[in-house]
């Protein structure tokens, strides 16, 4: 007869909070590698997080910041003639605005304009002022600026002439003077209808660099109180019937306010006041802000892609390791679980203690997390944003929901190994306990094959996805193309492990050696003790390789391309009115010019083209001189290609040298002859070569030609143009640019002025490329940390599982140093396994990937095409140290992990 | 009759290693009485273990039946194993070491499995344990201090902690000398006769037996010889009987079928209340 099911009520007389705090202080070593791994698993995403936060952030702001006047907004209505109108239209704009986009932007000023006026007299003589006048009311002027000489203006709108006052340096561009009157008119005003204003004080500001100054009065403006203006505006309106009078209100991003996540809001907000303002109230609004806010998100959204790449690789890497070490940790307690379960505890109360074990590890390995990621953040945002502190406040906050993310899925980990573990039996435990698995479901027969092929069209498919046109197409994040390279590293990770028992079989290349014979035959039986570390390290090995070479190649492209874009050391670039010496004037004052080369760049057309064709006539000998190129660049070299231009052609015609692309759109090749125009004049020319990297010069984005000088300079003269000089000097400086530059933008003549240096330094501070670098340098340090945390805590479990082993071994007369000495052999096999496996997953990703790995896709950001590039001292300075951290940590489990007490392990096995 | 603590009829237990099948008990028969003690004795691979995993509700059976406290072993659901082991038996692993949680003192090593008593129920059942055992003195002592005798006077307290029906114990003298082995099993005695427990001990060893009321001999996967100690004469001597089962099925010492040298075929002849067995090969005995 059955009885009544059986059942376990009650309380048990210790809590399972004192076993689990138990359990971890008894073993304190296992407890804290446990909390360093899951420490790092929370710290690396919300790492990743906030210093994608940061950079975001740093950059928005950067932009806005740098952007100045452009960034601010002007709303405007016309036709506002007294207080009341003036009052109400703000009143309205506030509304407007504070509805829309809200505390984003912060009022800079408000004004009432009118003009503006041409000076008629002044002191009753004529005079026609350099500039234009408006007449303008701030109510808020006097907070802003002091008086420099005179007095405030304030005729109560009564006295004639009306008093104004100006900025001392707009006074002074206007050769106005205290006291001086001046009578205004419009464009259609008579003379004689002139109406007339008094300066009675000049001011200046009392902080030239406040943002006021992006909205506020200019030096043509003569300000007036409000009253004033009424009447002068009342004034004119009889003079003249044409004058333009208006009431505005200036606004500026609050950049303390501003944030990425808000920026979508914000040009949402802008568009929709816009039509507002434009549409419904027929006033002007006036901004470029929402057209750089979303250039900039565009730019962000598509150049994501290769830093989330970065960073789900990275993630792969992390949730193995935890798992990986979980895994050991929870094998650690198998005695003790299998004991419990013996004694009736139920699955779910083991479950419970373990988990509970995790929870409390959590804690510290929370605040471990949460100051490693606000450190690496703080080093990113450091580098990049003047106000670090406010962006650390501001990425602060995405700490909490980072991290419970990160918590949530490192539960999810470790609540899937928890269960797994403890919903054996107590058979299977005891069978776990008495001989560890030799078979894995990756050792199926063909499988390391059929892995090995899967990674093909993952890869294939993740290259296609990466490509910067189909990241300009993708509307989202492309999360199958984040995961299908990720995917494919994880596969062929597999397959590779198949490898491992054949580099155990090397140690019998080690002749008569006990210890490499026992190391061998282990491996190779027993595959699969060490192959989850194996494969860890092999992941870590791939992730560090990568991240190295994809920041060395990164970095060297991207300076390339800037080197590319500017042509050499500085560019000079003369406006098309200097006089034709003033280059070679300039040449003369400048020290320490190594090289230089003039160019004339000018815009030709071929005949049959409407499409203009960027022709550069250079000099072939200095321009080769001078000009950056790299090695491959062209082929044939450029050297060869320019002593073609060189070369005098009796034919008469002009060799030129032209881009693949300009010759397939104008249907020519290399041999083809064709007509170049300015103007209404024509010049033969030949295309003598195909020459599609000239420095400055995009294919495929825009059309060019390369020709001589002095051939170029014969064209363009051809058009009865005189003077044609050339129009840009590229030069080479050894020792100070800044003074070069200084020396150049102090000539008149010059429009403006490149230089390489400053660029490559702006490029390398790009907020993308330093979250890329973020990004890659964590990847770099987890990987390495938690490839030696897995290592340590692996072999020290290893070596204390084998004790009973070693000591039977030791008991019958085996010296204890080739159980060491064996153990060791091992490590060193699983190292180079793992070198040589990560080595040639990182070299996989690195060939299939990289090169369509653009932070970038505009022209400037892909050409020069990628070349892959490694910094080989830092390659070897990486592996060194990985060595060097993994030989001390194998001296140290050598010391503490296979000390055998043989007595006391003998005892215990009875 | 009372009705046994732990009855078992033509049990049957197979399990599978990586490429065979093992049949490791093959119908075997066995009862014990409440309180009483049975030393269960046989070569090594004889189904000893297996039996013991049976009984203490680790294994399940292939086939045949296994009641222990009235329960139904080869009918119990996964959960009402796990209440099985903690309420009804309790297990003395081989190795002392291995009954003990190292992270846990001798006192709370006691104490753990007590959930259905009140915590000062609890603490004075640990304490009779532990006294009872003779090692009231280390009740602050971790496992990793303790003796081989020490740890197997824990592991035997620990086991007794829920009172349980039947408590098991699988060579609980194997790591102790002669004299402590006497010690404790003297003590694990007087521990069984105050609970009112029974208990099933393997064991290789002769003076573990002298401790058992009983001594069944295990060959093949069945019981095969009870042994009992009886007084004659002011002398213990043992009285060794072969199980027949309820077919009708005895397995004869070995030595018997050696001398007989028999194999395959014998011939049995009823004579009067004997039955005399003969090779195969005799000729048949005239009746």
């Amino acid at each position: 007869m059955r009885r009544s099911r059986l059942s376990i009520a009650g309380r048990a007389p210790i809590p399972l909070w004192t076993l689990a705090v138990r359990a971890l202080s008894r073993h304190k070593a296992l407890a804290a590698a446990q909390c360093i791994a899951m420490a790092l698993a929370l710290a690396v995403p919300l790492s990743l997080r906030l210093v994608a936060d940061g950079a975001a952030q740093a950059g928005y702001r950067s932009l806005l910041g740098a952007r100045g006047g452009s960034s601010i907004v002007i709303v405007e209505a016309a036709g506002v003639a007294n207080p009341a109108g003036f009052a109400e239209f703000q009143q309205r704009t506030a509304r407007l605005v504070d509805g829309q986009v809200g505390a984003d932007l912060q009022l800079v000023t408000t004004y009432a304009r009118a003009g503006s006026f041409r000076t008629n007299t002044k002191n009753g003589k004529a005079f026609a002022g350099d500039a234009d006048l408006t007449a303008a009311y701030y109510p808020d002027l006097l907070t802003h600026v002091a008086l420099a000489s005179g007095v405030w203006p304030d005729g109560k709108g009564v006295q004639s002439p009306i008093p104004v006052a100006l900025s001392a340096s707009g006074a002074a561009q206007a050769g106005l003077t205290i006291g001086d009157i001046v009578c205004l008119g419009t464009l259609t005003t008579p003379p004689d209808r002139s109406w007339c204003v008094r300066l009675v004080g000049t001011w200046q500001p009392v902080k030239p660099s406040d943002a006021y100054w992006q909205g506020g009065p200019t030096n043509t403006d003569v300000t007036l109180s409000a009253s004033d203006y009424y009447q002068f505006l009342a004034t004119a309106n009889r003079a003249a019937g044409d004058v333009r009078f208006r009431a505005g209100r200036v606004y500026q991003p609050d950049l303390a306010r501003l944030s990425v996540a808000g920026a979508q809001g914000l040009v949402n907000g802008l568009t929709q006041l816009r039509g507002q303002i434009e549409i419904q109230q027929g006033g002007t609004f006036l901004t470029s802000l929402d057209h750089t806010i979303q250039v900039f998100l565009d730019r962000t959204r598509v150049n994501r892609f290769p830093i989330e790449l970065v960073a789900a690789s990275l993630l792969l890497v992390v949730v193995y390791a935890l798992a990986l070490l979980s895994q050991n940790y929870l094998d650690a307690k198998l005695q003790q679980s299998l004991l419990w379960r013996t004694r009736g505890w139920r699955r779910e109360r083991l479950a419970s203690f373990l988990l509970l074990q995790m929870g409390i590890l959590l804690v510290p390995a929370m605040l471990l997390a949460v100051a490693l990621a606000l450190s690496a953040d703080w080093l990113l945002v450091t580098r990049e944003a003047a106000t670090p502190e406010a962006l650390i406040v501001s990425s602060a906050g995405l700490v909490a929901p980072g991290l419970a993310v990160g918590i949530a899925l490192l539960l999810i980990v470790e609540a899937a190994l928890v269960i797994r573990f403890s919903r054996r039996s107590v058979l299977e435990m005891r069978s776990a306990m008495a001989r560890p698995s030799s078979v894995a479901w990756w050792r199926w027969r063909n499988l390391d094959l059929a892995l090995a092929l899967l990674a093909i069209p993952l890869l294939s498919e993740a290259q296609l996805r990466s490509q910067v046109a189909v990241r300009n197409a993708s509307s989202g994040q492309d999360l199958i193309g984040l995961a299908l390279p990720v995917a494919a590293m994880a596969v062929l990770g597999l397959a590779a492990m198949r490898l491992l028992p054949l580099f155990a079989r090397a140690t019998r290349l080690v002749p008569k050696n006990l210890a490499a014979r026992l190391s061998g035959l282990r491996m190779t039986r027993q595959p699969t003790e060490h192959a989850g570390l194996a494969l860890l390290l092999a992941l870590a090995v791939a992730i560090g390789a990568f991240a190295g070479v994809y920041s060395a190649t990164e970095r060297q492209n991207s300076v390339d391309r800037v080197a590319y874009n500017v042509g050499a050391d500085l560019l000079v670039r003369y406006d098309d009115w200097a006089p034709p010496d003033a280059m070679a004037n300039d040449l003369a004052k400048i020290e320490h010019v190594t090289s230089s080369t003039r160019v004339l760049r000018q815009k030709l057309y071929a005949a049959g083209s409407s499409t203009g064709i960027t022709a550069l006539g250079v000099d072939p000998h200095s321009f080769l001189a001078t000009v950056w190129t790299r090695e491959g660049l062209s082929t044939p070299a450029l050297g060869q290609l320019l002593t073609r231009l060189a070369t005098p052609r009796s034919d008469g015609l002009i060799p030129v040298l032209m881009s693949q692309a300009t010759m397939s759109r104008l249907g020519i090749k290399t041999g083809s002859d064709l007509y170049l125009y300015i103007g209404s004049r024509g010049s033969k020319a030949i295309v003598v070569g195909a020459l599609d990297y000239v420095p400055t010069l995009y294919p495929g984005a825009e059309d060019f030609l390369v020709m001589a000088l002095d051939q170029a300079l014969a064209v363009a003269s051809s058009n009865g143009s005189f003077n044609v000089a050339p129009n840009e000097l590229w030069l080479n400086v050894s020792g100070d640019h800044l003074a070069v530059m200084a020396a150049f933008q102090r000539d008149p003549n010059v429009a403006f002025v490149q230089d390489r240096d400053a660029e490559q330094a702006s490029a390398l501070s790009d907020p993308l490329f330093l979250e890329l670098q973020a990004n890659l340098a964590i990847g770099f340090v987890t990987a390495l940390a938690l490839a030696a945390l897995a290592f340590t805590v692996h072999f020290l479990m290893a070596a204390r599982r084998r004790l009973p082993e070693h000591a039977i071994l030791e008991a019958n007369g085996l010296d204890p140093d080739v159980v060491r000495t064996g153990m060791a052999i091992e490590q060193v096999i699983v190292v180079v396994f793992a070198l040589a496996v990560g080595c040639l997953l990182a070299v996989t990703l690195v060939v299939w990937l990289l090169p369509s790995l653009e932070l970038g896709t505009g022209a400037s950001d892909l050409v020069p095409p990628t070349i892959l590039h490694a910094d080989w001292p830092v390659l070897g300075t990486g592996a060194l140290v990985a060595l060097g951290v993994t030989g001390a940590l194998a001296w140290a489990i050598r010391r503490a992990g296979t000390a055998v007490d043989t007595v006391a392990e003998l005892r215990r096995l009875g | 009759m009372t009705e046994p603590i732990v009855e078992c009829e033509g049990l049957v237990h197979i399990y599978r290693t990586a490429e065979v099948e093992v049949v490791a008990l093959q119908g075997l028969d066995l009862r014990v009485e409440p309180g009483e003690v049975v030393a269960i004795v046989g070569r090594s691979g004889s189904g000893k273990t297996t039996l013991m995993n049976v009984i203490a509700g680790v294994e399940e059976p292939t086939a045949g039946v296994a009641r222990v406290g009235g329960y139904d072993l080869a009918r119990m659901t996964e959960r009402e194993r796990e209440s099985y082991r903690q309420e009804l038996v309790g297990y003395v692993l081989q190795h002392s070491q291995a009954n003990l949680a190292g992270d846990l003192n001798a006192l709370e090593n006691v104490l753990l499995p007590m959930t259905q008593r009140s915590t000062e129920e609890s603490r004075q059942r640990a304490a009779f344990l532990l006294e009872t055992m003779r090692i009231d003195e280390l009740a602050a002592s971790y496992p990793g201090e303790l003796s081989g005798g020490e740890a197997e006077r824990l592991a035997v307290a620990i086991a007794m902690a829920n009172q349980p029906k039947v408590l098991l114990a699988d060579e609980p003298t194997a790591e102790l000398d002669r004299a402590t082995a006497d010690s404790v099993l003297r003590d694990l005695r007087q521990l069984l006769r105050e609970s009112g427990s029974a208990a099933v001990i393997v064991t290789h060893d002769t003076s573990v037996e002298r401790h058992a009321d009983r001594v069944i001999q295990i060959r093949d996967g069945r019981t095969s010889t009870q042994t009992r100690w009886l007084e004659q004469a002011g002398e213990v001597v043992a009285d060794e009987l072969l199980i027949m089962d309820r077919a009708g099925r005895i397995q004869l010492p070995r030595a018997y079928v050696e001398r007989l040298g028999a194999r395959g075929l014998i011939r049995a002849h009823l004579e009067g209340d004997e039955i005399r067995l003969r090779r195969g090969d005799e000729e048949p005995l005239d009746e």
